[in-house]
């Protein structure tokens, strides 16, 4: 229901600010997260923070709470000054964070989880004590079922997630921020979320809430402060918008400009996969590409979108079926370097852990799956090298003046075009990748599915994973949803609508069930 | 049969069978006086592979140990006309105090701790030998009734200073489970990146860690160099080797956040009845090395099958292919 | 859907700036080798200056290969010393038997050759590697103690003796062996396919695995290279007394480790130079040399040496972090 209603119920409503953050700045090397960015939040109040990927959100959030220091600005917590630089200053001003990416530890239980976080839990941490005291934060999140004493490592993520935000329950800060809270949850965890959201902004907590999920905007989020490209546009009113104009606002300009035209015609087939199994995806797998052909994988995390490019690649071992590039089937249990050697190049969806050498120059990032290729009998050769850094910089737009820079000191949408232009040194038939805008600001997002479509334009075969149903509608020639490592259907992506799609990877009456 | 998959159980029945089969195969192995004597050799290990196995569980390797319990020897040594427990606190104190320090210097920089106890593994063990002058130092001789007080027998196979083992065993595993330093301490070894996310702290931890490695390599080298009557500079070059192998054998993880005292127990008993069995039959001072060595790798053998290891995966591979 | 911001300074450092620190660290031990002529002149005799070399040639030897272990990323090798002294007892126990030095050291070879690469094999399927070659290097020493005896083997043979003691143009043989396995250390890590996928390796193992790099091959390599320089340390160590000792090594793994530390080379790995570890393997000899004119103990003098490992590396540890962070 929507938020405007629950608030009716109560008449209560948002009071003073609490928190003022002006001319908020932070840079990281080349890469501009926040220009002045102006931020406010009203006591008893849910605060939407949107943006797309790469507008700085999430930096945000660390810089309030204490693990990134501003380069400059001014911040006030109840009119008074507060400077920003140590998460136990921010802990000791009461603003308590739940990441986006988890900081549960997996050796420790969920009841330690819960009360290390520097909630003060006196007395000997006794199993029967902590698990006691735990069991209320955690049924109020919806996990009445858990024993509090169980190891978090062997939870699933949506479990882990949930005691992420007991945590946050525990520190009953007064100022919470909720970094993409229901990423991993199912619906009815989402709705649960939700409503423990709206309960403690009653109670008089200030919520920070930041989210990709518009929908979950509408229902509990009382203002909206959108950022883009690091800048910040003052609080506008839920009730004052709509979806579009929220949409454009993130943006900055209509959807349809993001994406390029689709293939105009397609080839043979480039890629044929039947009956596939691997430990991660137990039911068997069916799939085609063409030479030509951009295919998107809608689905959200742990649906099997990326396990079933991991099982092409060769990461993940197939124990069933068999795979075919241009006619060729692979090995049986094959290698990440024999996909390679029959043209499969695969680039993952978290760059920053095996996609790119942060540290290294970026012609080195670019040479490194070609190392044959340009070391012929094992000796180096540095103008095979500089030849191949030229080729692909030119191919991906990548700046060459910027060849010797780290690839770590490059923005986002830089780093990704390193991350997948490196595989064109191999020349790859078909070309896979997750999540291939994460953490790309909107200008390099649509730079990037320039570069795809140009590339299949070529006869390249393009597979990718995405839980970004815009960006798969917009790209794709063909969409596959998924939804618990089952195919749920194969659909042209210009027949249906994106509720539709949305509707698939999430099966809403299932998980009502 | 579910109860064999404990891991803790596991290494209980390594230890039955070890001490079966060296008991059937050594003379005079299964006496209680030969219980007498493993219990007695082990205590100086088990003190350091306690404080070791602490600072192991917060994900860092103290590589000094050896080097700390040589000096707290010396110094015991030197003060023993003052009494077993001026002694003892003459040793442990400074001990501390330099772990302390270390830990912070390790935390503050965040600098690897392998790198940085390297450098005072060594300068620590030039320290030995500048205050002892590169001599051995012995006890007086009107001290020797401190260290026969520290042998005496007692209960049969126990004596002060593998009782003080056992206790100091105990206590550190009720700390380590029940108390709130205890459990950081296991948060930042396992998870270091999302424990700091967390808000745990990091620095008092990560202190405290060092200050048990040293403080507690500190009262092991002083009590054994007591008990022992002398001390040399260039004592427990082996302790290092030791203790990690105890502790590995006891199911403490170099990867941090795992790992119980009462394991550490099991690993010390297990390591020492093998190297009693070996002197018993007569064996080479390199047979222990060698023997410590092969224990060492078997063990990491052993861990790597069992876990998410590349050679897991390779293997898998090759079965799926040699079946098609 | 998070930033991925990283705070590193931002150019990759160009040839000329690397070269820049080198000369720099050079400049150091000069400087320092003048600051000690200048309080005791019997610092600067062309004697003292090859006894220098000489000393920092054994640890430099072997430094040459642990340099490859850490720029590959995985650490250090605590089993570098025991290998050496394998090497000599094994050469020795092989020529005492009857076999001409050629092939005694041939088989050596072999051996070194196997447990190196045995060590390289359990790290790169994902263990410890300070753990894992302590317990080999206890398990050399074991093997050395088992094939001797305990016992000390004494070597007759006119090539084993030159190799310990002869000169080529007047410099020593364990000086050329240095400065030529520094030549092919560097152009290994900078001219080789082999080099470069080491460099590679050590910076991200995850994305090296993810690029089609073989990263088991690759550690198995680098620790049989290691072993290999170790092997020659050994050799040299032994023929300059024409005997292998079971003991004394102990000390070699920690000159080696500190010679790579105060280098600069860093330890997650990724970077680093055969150079610095040369370097770095002068310095600490060129500072125990001085220690030993000044006629300090050996207790004082180990210490000083731990003091500046820690003060030094600290050092690099600060610089590099104000410098990106």
């Amino acid at each position: 229901m929507a938020k405007a209603d629950m608030m009716n119920m109560t008449g209560q409503g948002p009071g003073d600010v609490v928190l003022e953050m002006k001319g908020i700045s932070k840079s990281f090397g080349a890469v501009k997260a926040l220009r002045g960015v102006d931020f406010e939040l009203r006591k008893g109040e849910v605060m939407a923070l949107l943006g797309e990927n790469g507008a700085g959100k999430s930096t945000l959030v660390k810089v309030l709470a204490g693990l990134h220091t501003p380069d400059s600005g001014e911040t006030r917590i109840d009119g008074k000054p507060f400077s920003l630089g140590s998460a136990r200053l921010s802990h000791a001003a009461s603003i308590a964070v739940a990441e986006q990416e988890l900081s549960v530890i997996g050796a420790l239980s969920a009841a330690e989880n819960i009360f290390l976080g520097g909630v003060p839990f006196r007395g000997p941490w006794t199993r029967k004590r902590l698990a006691k005291k735990a069991r209320p934060y955690l049924e109020a999140v919806g996990l009445h079922h858990l024993d509090p004493s169980t190891r978090v490592e062997t939870l699933a993520v949506a479990e882990r997630q949930l005691i992420e935000i007991a945590r946050l329950l525990a520190t009953d800060a007064r100022i919470l921020i909720l970094d993409e809270p229901t990423a991993a949850l199912n619906d009815s965890d989402i709705e649960r979320v939700k409503a423990m959201v709206v309960r403690l902004a009653r109670a008089g907590h200030s919520i920070i809430y930041v989210t990709h999920r518009l929908g979950e905007v509408f229902e509990i989020a009382d203002r909206i402060t959108t950022l883009r490209s690091g800048q910040s546009s003052p609080p506008v009113n839920v009730s004052d918008m709509t979806l579009e104009k929220v949409i454009e606002k993130m943006i900055g300009r209509p959807l349809e400009e993001m994406f390029p035209h689709r293939a105009s015609s397609l080839g043979a087939i480039a890629l044929e996969m039947q009956g596939v199994t691997t430990p991660a995806l137990p039911l068997p797998q069916n799939l085609q590409v063409r030479k030509g052909e951009i295919l998107g994988i809608a689905g959200q995390i742990g649906s099997g979108s990326e396990a079933l490019l991991r099982a092409i690649a060769g990461a993940d071992i197939v124990e069933g079926g068999s795979i075919e590039v241009h006619g060729r089937a692979f090995p049986r249990a094959h290698s990440l370097p024999e996909a390679m050697k029959r043209g499969v190049a695969y680039c993952s969806s978290d760059r920053k852990l095996d996609g790119i050498f942060a540290e290294l120059p970026v012609s080195t990032n670019i040479i490194s799956p070609s190392m044959q290729r340009v070391s012929p009998g094992g000796l180096v050769n540095r103008r095979r090298i500089r030849a191949l850094t030229a080729e692909v910089s030119s191919q991906m737009a990548i700046d060459g003046s910027r060849a010797e820079y780290k690839v770590g000191a490059l923005s986002g949408g830089n780093q990704q075009k390193v991350a997948l232009g490196k595989w064109l040194g191999i020349a790859p038939r078909v070309l896979l990748v997750s999540e291939p805008t994460r953490g790309v600001d909107v200008g390099a997002r649509a730079e990037i599915y320039g570069h795809l479509r140009r590339l299949a334009e070529e006869g390249m075969a393009i597979i990718f994973a995405s839980s970004d149903i815009d960006e798969v509608q917009g790209l794709a020639d063909r969409v596959v949803t998924m939804y618990r490592g089952r195919q749920v259907r194969v659909v042209d992506p210009t027949r249906v609508t994106s509720h539709e799609l949305v509707r698939d990877i999430t099966h809403p009456e299932e998980e009502a069930a | 049969m579910t109860l064999l998959k404990n891991p803790l159980l596991q290494r209980v029945l390594l230890l039955v069978i070890v001490y079966a089969a060296m008991a059937a195969s050594v003379t005079n192995f299964g006496t209680t006086g030969n219980a007498y004597a493993i219990l007695e050799s082990s205590a100086m290990l088990g003190i350091v592979a306690a404080g070791l196995a602490v600072n192991m569980m917060a994900g860092e390797l103290d590589l000094s140990v050896g080097s700390v319990a040589a000096c707290a020897g010396l110094v015991a040594i030197m003060m023993s006309g003052h009494g077993l427990v001026i002694a003892i606190i003459a040793a442990v104190v400074p001990a501390v105090l330099y772990g302390i320090l270390q830990g912070y210097a390790i935390a503050r920089l965040q600098i690897s701790s392998l790198v940085f106890t390297l450098g005072t593994f060594i300068g620590i063990r030039g320290l030995a030998y500048v205050i002892s002058d590169e001599r051995t130092l012995s006890l007086a001789l009107s001290d020797l009734g401190i260290s026969m007080a520290l042998r005496e027998r007692m209960l049969l196979i126990f004596s002060p200073f593998s009782l003080l083992m056992i206790g100091v065993l105990v206590l550190t595993g009720l700390l380590l489970r029940y108390s709130r330093p205890g459990r950081e301490i296991f948060a930042i070894g396992g998870s270091r990146k999302e424990s700091r996310a967390a808000g745990v702290p990091q620095t008092r931890p990560l202190v405290l860690s060092f200050a048990t490695s040293a403080g507690l390599a500190a009262l092991a080298g002083a009590l054994a160099s007591l008990k022992g009557g002398s001390a040399t500079p260039g004592s427990y070059e082996t302790v290092l080797l030791a203790a990690v192998t105890a502790a590995l054998i006891g199911g403490v993880s170099l990867y941090g956040g795992r790992g119980s005292m009462l394991g550490v127990l099991i690993g010390v008993l297990t390591l020492q009845v093998l190297l009693s069995g070996l002197q018993l039959l007569g064996a080479p001072n390199w047979a222990a090395n060698l023997a410590t060595g092969l224990i060492l790798l078997a063990f990491l053998g052993v861990d790597l099958v069992n876990g998410q290891s590349p050679v897991a995966d390779a293997v898998r591979r090759y079965s799926l292919r040699a079946r098609a | 859907m998070s930033d991925s911001a990283m705070q590193i300074s931002q150019i990759h450092p160009p040839r000329s700036r690397r070269l820049l620190k080198l000369i720099l660290l050079a400049a150091a031990v000069v400087a320092l080798v003048a600051l000690g002529g200048w309080f005791n002149p019997a610092f600067l005799t062309p004697e003292n200056g090859l006894a220098i070399l000489r000393a920092a040639a054994m640890s430099g030897i072997v430094a040459m290969g642990a340099t490859f272990i850490t720029i590959s990323g995985r650490f250090f090798s605590l089993a570098l010393g025991q290998t050496a002294m394998f090497a000599g007892v094994f050469m020795a126990v092989l020529m005492a038997q009857g076999l001409p030095f050629g092939l005694a050291v041939a088989v050596m070879l072999l051996a070194v050759v196997a447990i190196g690469a045995v060590q390289g094999a359990i790290i790169s399927m994902g263990a410890n590697p300070i753990i894992t070659t302590l317990g080999a290097g206890a398990l050399l020493a074991g093997l050395a103690g088992l094939t001797t005896g305990g016992r000390n083997i004494a070597i007759e043979s006119a090539v084993v003796e030159w190799i310990g003691n002869g000169r080529i143009l007047g410099v020593p043989t364990q000086t050329w062996a240095f400065l030529v396995s520094v030549a092919v250390a560097w152009w290994v890590i900078n001219k080789t396919r082999f080099g470069r996928e080491t460099i590679l390796i050590g910076a991200n193992r995850a994305t090296a695995g993810a690029s089609g790099l073989n990263v088991s091959r690759i550690t198995i390599l680098v620790f049989i290279i290691a072993s290999l320089a170790a092997a020659m340390m050994g050799v040299f160590e032994a023929a300059q007394f024409s005997k292998a000792r079971v003991a004394g090594f102990g000390a070699v793994d920690f000159d080696v480790i500190a010679a790579v530390l105060i280098g600069g080379t860093a330890i997650q790995g990724g970077k680093g130079s055969p150079f610095r570890a040369a370097l770095g393997a002068v310095f600490i000899a060129t500072l125990q040399n001085y220690m030993l004119l000044l006629a300090w103990s050996s207790g004082v003098r180990t210490l000083i040496t731990g003091a500046f490992i820690v003060l030094i590396v600290a050092g690099f540890h600060i610089a590099g972090r104000r410098k990106g962070a």
